[in-house]
């Protein structure tokens, strides 16, 4: 299928959608609207897209990297439509079900937002920004199933800023993502204990204060970590 | 009280010491410039200079050089932002000669100024250009402050006309200030002091608003600035005369 953009009203369709599933009305998915030459429409870039099942949104991130590489993607970054678009290509994985009925998250989740406070929870707009600047080393946000957010995600991307710093992606993964599980650490995704992925973020705000965070290098930065982190840089579930 | 030690005696660099501005082209991707006016005896010679230019969550950094041999970089267009809003620049000075880079001073949230410094700095309504596809304006209020009008960048000296074409100003000013004062009197941040500013404003043209939420009584205030705002500057006399000069 060729990638296409919403239009306002097929934007509009798609909200609505969302809100009234999430109000409980059972309805099937409007995939009409992807083809759709009232709701839909077609987008300066050649790419054909498919309707494919993903084992993890990190999985999802590759085939969208691979996808628009050397695409001119620049126009459609901020674009509501096209990103929605592909959301909507995707609801059915993207979806928790619960009780066997579908039970969305908020619009945003899907619908991509201008509030930045927002944006950073795009499933798709968020998965293809952290899979194409830091690869694997993004795997730990997204290594959960397709209709799991991240609640480490969700947390690293509140300051904006640390997803410009190379050190700051890597050494979090290295912190909290264990290979041999595929998934993070137990107790990465606390929000008080020592070394979690909240203090991690506490810790980097106090060191922006005085230092230039996106010169340093992982093991620089890693060596100004303190004790509280050492559990963490255990290879293992500690 | 929340308060912020400074055991680094970092500096802070005022939007005075660097004043940005993008090149008025149909380009697709903007290029900034920037003039600095840094005292550079308040820093090591050596120490770096950089700025961020940044939208939202996508960032692009670029090495001015030193601060006693500033060296603008030969690309510094903004390939790799979001650019549907407003883009914000961070100047930063870091001394780089110990084992981490220490920063020096730094200046936050600085705006280009859509190479108008002097008209404006001042303005209510800052005007920039930007790439916006079919889209000919738009107000912005994702901006951090102060709401935006924004025209397409593809429309030819775009800033220019409409600081001194009729046609622009008649057909574009009083719906973009409509926008503007409706999304104020809707707003739930009453305290702000674009929200002020913008009240200020409205009471040049009409009486302030009444406290009620009637939306009907609220939209007839609006109505009743924008009506005060094109008569004083005959807006439709001056579409008008314009029209017939062109015909002519």
């Amino acid at each position: 299928m060729k990638l296409r953009r919403l239009n306002e009203k097929g934007v509009s369709e798609f909200t609505n959608f969302i809100n009234n599933l999430r109000a409980g009305v059972a309805q099937n998915t409007p995939d009409y609207l992807l083809e759709d030459d009232a709701n839909s429409e077609a987008v300066s870039l050649d790419i054909d897209i498919s309707d494919q099942p993903f084992s993890s949104r990190y999985e999802m991130g590759q085939y969208l990297v691979k996808l628009f590489a050397h695409q001119h993607i620049q126009p459609y970054m901020g674009d509501t439509g096209f990103w929605s678009w592909v959301a909507l290509l995707w609801f059915d994985q993207l979806c928790p079900v619960k009780n066997g009925l579908n039970k969305p998250s908020k619009d945003y989740n899907y619908v991509l937002s201008k509030k930045y406070t927002h944006r950073p929870r795009h499933a798709i707009y968020m998965t293809w920004q952290l899979v194409s600047r830091y690869g694997k080393d993004a795997e730990f946000l997204l290594c959960k199933e397709m209709d799991t957010r991240g609640e480490i995600t969700e947390q690293m991307m509140a300051r904006q800023a640390n997803l410009s710093s190379e050190a700051i992606m890597q050494l979090a993964s290295e912190l909290y993502f264990d290979p041999a599980t595929g998934t993070f650490k137990r107790g990465a995704a606390a929000r008080k204990s020592a070394g979690c992925v909240a203090r991690y973020i506490a810790w980097l705000d106090q060191l922006k204060v005085n230092y230039d965070l996106y010169l340093m290098t992982k093991d620089e930065l890693k060596g100004l970590l303190p004790p509280e982190f050492e559990r963490f840089q255990q290879l293992v579930n500690p | 009280m929340q308060r912020t030690l400074n055991f680094t005696n970092r500096q802070r660099i005022e939007q005075k010491d660097a004043l940005f501005s993008f090149a008025d082209t149909s380009s697709e991707v903007p290029e900034f410039d920037v003039v600095f006016n840094l005292d550079a005896t308040q820093f090591p010679a050596d120490s770096h200079l950089y700025v961020e230019a940044h939208h939202k969550e996508t960032r692009q950094r670029f090495d001015f050089g030193t601060v006693s041999k500033i060296r603008p970089p030969t690309n510094r267009l903004l390939e790799e932002l979001d650019l549907s809003g407003p883009i914000l620049f961070r100047v930063i000075i870091v001394d780089e000669s110990g084992k981490h880079g220490l920063l020096l001073a730094s200046g936050e949230n600085f705006r280009a100024d859509g190479g108008d410094a002097d008209d404006n700095k001042s303005s209510i309504l800052t005007v920039t250009t930007r790439p916006m596809g079919q889209l000919t304006w738009k107000v912005d209020f994702e901006t951090g402050g102060l709401p935006e009008l924004c025209l397409n960048n593809n429309i030819p000296n775009a800033i220019e006309k409409m600081r001194v074409d009729p046609t622009f100003q008649a057909l574009i000013l009083p719906p973009a200030l409509r926008q503007v004062l409706i999304y104020y009197v809707w707003s739930d941040d009453q305290e702000s002091e674009s929200y002020q500013h913008w009240m200020a404003f409205a009471m040049l043209f009409a009486d302030a608003r009444s406290d009620g939420d009637d939306v009907n009584d609220l939209l007839a205030w609006i109505d009743e600035v924008v009506d005060g705002f094109v008569t004083r500057f005959d807006m439709c006399d001056m579409l008008v005369n314009e029209m017939r000069g062109d015909a002519e």
